[in-house]
């Protein structure tokens, strides 16, 4: 302690010299403008730089949580298409105010595990039994379709993806309405095979499939593929058409499971209906 | 003694005066550029007695440049320069201590040390003021050319004005 009195008192002009020079400086900075302009800026341009450079870091850390609410913005927002409304108008004539009601929602899972070379391929997505995910759930992409949910466990789920010798996924002609069943043989994952479109029906190159809605697990209207091939066996009654997959499943991260708010509704009215006959 | 120091006090508030009254408005242009200030307020300082303490010294710095940044309007510029140079003041004076070392009483003048050695003192003490002067004026070390520039310039035509206010009033 003495030592350091000792020093202060040695050295006390620098000291005094050095507090009064940042005296000088606060007082610098605080009444000129052009100096606090020119301390503002170069400290900024500091601050700025280290702000930036942390920001870029922190973002890609950050980025599954950002897609991850950027899918649950789609899954809400895709519910609210009209499309995927139950549309009350025609057969309700009053019902409150609600003319549409919600007949699909969308459940955004991640694709954990998936395979396209096998014969039956299983994909895995991180969404079970605890989100609300039921056997026979329809599972879909931004742009197509991916499969039906198959087991169901906890916290996991498997789907039949659209490449399995088991998936028979109906769709329509977009232009026709006229419907068959896509089936896959094996080939390639970017290719399927559309059956039971018969022969008088005209198929172009180009033509839009989109998926039908009778099976009630996928909500009408969903873009599948496109008509790449369609051949016309003679003495066959139906085309055989090749179909190139909008999406790729190859490449899936994010789905959405396709939650049918009315499904019970249906298959009991369905089974009722059987029982008639 | 008293005579002494209001003879200090005086210089002090005259070089102020002379400063901030006279050579403040004196402008040389010179083409486009502004190069040139004079400078003579840090005589003041300069020569103010050897044996004074350095923290008085200091703190006499500190008022008189305050004083001169309120009539310049650049608070804390001055300021900061001459506190600078009260200061380095006692290093250079070690550096160009005589073989026989300074008189007790003696002012680092002319009149006790003679033209030469004065003029060295004078020319080391007013080119460091310029320097640590121009530097806050700019604030920034990006025109460290301006900063020279300036400081080659103001530094000519101050030494030329100090020399003549000590041929003048050849202060003890």
């Amino acid at each position: 302690m003495q030592q350091f009195f000792a020093i202060l008192v040695k050295y006390s002009a620098f000291f005094l010299f050095a507090l009064l020079e940042l005296l000088c400086f606060y007082l610098i900075v605080q009444y000129n403008d052009s100096q606090r302009d020119i301390f503002l800026n170069s400290s900024n341009l500091i601050t700025g730089t280290l702000a930036k450079k942390y920001n870029s870091a922190v973002t890609l850390i950050r980025l599954p949580k950002v897609l991850d609410s950027l899918q649950m913005e789609n899954g809400r927002l895709m519910a609210e298409l009209r499309r995927n409304k139950y549309s009350l108008a025609d057969t309700t004539t009053r019902v409150e105010d609600t003319l549409y009601l919600q007949q699909y929602s969308f459940i955004p899972a991640r694709v954990v595990s998936n395979s396209i070379t096998l014969h039956n391929n299983i994909i895995t997505i991180d969404k079970g039994s605890t989100s609300g995910i039921e056997q026979n759930m329809g599972v879909i992409m931004n742009d197509g379709v991916v499969g039906v949910v198959d087991q169901v466990g906890k916290y996991y789920a498997t789907v039949i993806s659209l490449l399995n010798s088991k998936s028979n996924t109906s769709v329509a002609l977009k232009s026709s309405g006229y419907f068959g069943n896509l089936v896959w043989n094996d080939s390639d994952p970017l290719h399927m095979s559309l059956e039971a479109i018969p022969k008088h029906v005209p198929v172009h190159r180009g033509d839009t499939l989109v998926t039908t809605g009778y099976s009630a697990i996928y909500p009408s209207g969903i873009m599948v593929g496109k008509v790449e091939q369609a051949a016309l066996e003679p003495g066959n009654n139906f085309y055989d058409i090749t179909v190139r997959l909008n999406n790729d499943l190859a490449n899936v991260q994010y789905v959405m499971v396709v939650k049918n708010l009315l499904k019970e509704d249906r298959s009991k009215t369905e089974k009722e209906g059987n029982h008639d006959q | 003694m008293t005579n002494d120091i209001l003879k200090y006090i005086g210089r002090i508030v005259f070089l102020t005066l002379l400063q901030v009254l006279i050579f403040k408005q004196l402008h040389f242009p010179l083409g486009t550029f502004n190069y040139i200030h004079v400078l003579i307020y840090p005589l003041a300082i300069i020569t103010l007695p050897i044996r004074i303490p350095r923290n008085f010294l200091i703190l006499i710095a500190f008022v008189m440049g305050m004083a001169i940044d309120l009539f310049y309007n650049s608070i804390g510029v001055h300021t900061s320069a001459l506190v600078f140079t009260a200061f380095i003041r006692a290093h250079v004076l070690n550096l160009l201590e005589p073989r026989g070392g300074y008189n007790v009483n003696a002012s680092p003048t002319r009149y006790f040390l003679g033209m030469n050695w004065f003029i060295r003192y004078l020319a080391i003490m007013v080119a460091l003021h310029l320097i640590f002067y121009f530097s806050m004026e700019v604030f920034t070390f990006v025109y460290i050319q301006e900063i020279l520039l300036k400081t080659i310039f103001s530094f000519i035509f101050s030494m030329v004005f100090i020399l003549l206010y000590q041929f003048l009033f050849n202060p003890k």
